[in-house]
């Protein structure tokens, strides 16, 4: 992985760690696990 | 890291060996920020420019296979344009590759300047390269990691073990599931997109091979910082029938990526540390 400019290990870790918290406080898991194989004929990703 | 003096002996060794002709003459040397695991020089002639990527041994560790591949891969991503081209390669996985003048896509320079569009059309490119037999999964990668944080002794973040797992979960379910496969950078940190006169162009190919689109778009959105408006844009642009199975699999790839990007972050911070 690059690393460049103002970056830092420590920032790097805690941005993600931050984003990761946040994305798992608006899941509803349970529907989640369902959703994420609902994959529409012709969905390119 | 290397000393700067060493780095440029082994540049010069390097031309040495190789003989290019674009390399005949006076060479500037100077150094391009790099990796966790390489060095990165700019070898400069008075009509062109280069970038030497070298392998540093006292990094993280990757394995050669997996380096020649890299080095596959980016010279595919070249063939359809998305890429600099290679000019030489070593049997270690050093190699020189054309010098790209243009705006390293930060996330501020993305929104004000109305990047999103050209990444898009360049992701789109580059998922068109026939894919690898490898297989790139974002669980494999966390495991690494995290047996290199452990055995260097990294303090792990407090409630990490339950967002592994869950992780590792979900993971698993799209994995398992149809969604679709293509070659993929896998690596879509901001500084990996540059905006050239010729387009946006993609470096560092370490990560490649034959994955989840969903890796791609998760990383490139989530690293560049998109809020949800900006991240539903740019999945529409890419897929113009974006639906909400699909707004949730991207969150849900965000947020396995954004745990493997703590765990290297947490094996890299050590493993350089104690290194250095």
């Amino acid at each position: 992985m690059t690393v460049a400019g103002d970056w830092s290990y420590a920032l790097h870790r805690d941005t993600n760690l931050d984003l990761a918290r946040a994305l798992l406080a608006g899941f509803d898991l349970s529907a989640l696990r369902k959703q994420i194989c609902d994959i529409r004929p012709g969905a390119r990703f | 890291m290397q000393a700067l003096p060493r780095r440029c002996a082994c540049a010069e060794a390097l031309q040495t060996s190789w003989a290019l002709p674009e390399l005949a003459g006076r060479v500037v040397i100077s150094p391009l920020a790099g990796g966790a695991n390489n060095v990165n020089l700019k070898l400069a002639v008075p009509a062109r420019s280069f970038v030497l990527k070298l392998r540093d041994r006292k990094g993280v560790p990757a394995s050669n296979a997996r380096i020649q591949e890299a080095i596959q891969g980016q010279g595919l991503a070249h063939s359809l344009g998305v890429s600099p081209a290679i000019l030489a390669a070593s049997a270690d996985g050093d190699f020189l590759s054309e010098f790209v003048t243009g705006k390293t896509l930060r996330p501020e320079i993305i929104r004000s300047d109305g990047y999103a569009p050209a990444m898009v059309i360049a992701l789109q490119k580059l998922h068109r390269v026939p894919p690898p037999d490898r297989h790139f999964r974002l669980d494999d990668d966390i495991r690494t990691f995290m047996v290199g944080a452990t055995a260097v002794g990294a303090a792990l973040p407090q409630g990490f073990d339950r967002l592994l797992q869950l992780a590792h979960e979900l993971n698993g379910i799209i994995v398992a599931s149809a969604a679709p496969v293509t070659f993929i950078h896998a690596d879509l940190v901001p500084q990996n997109f540059i905006a050239s006169d010729k387009g946006v162009v993609l470096v560092d190919f370490d990560y490649c091979g034959r994955g989840l689109t969903a890796i791609d778009i998760a990383g490139a959105t989530s690293q560049a910082e998109m809020d949800d408006a900006e991240t539903d844009a740019f999945m529409r642009l890419y897929d113009p029938d974006l639906d909400d199975a699909q707004r949730v699999r991207v969150k849900c790839v965000q947020f396995i990526n954004a745990i493997r990007e703590v765990a290297w972050a947490l094996m890299a911070e050590a493993t350089i540390g104690a290194a250095a």
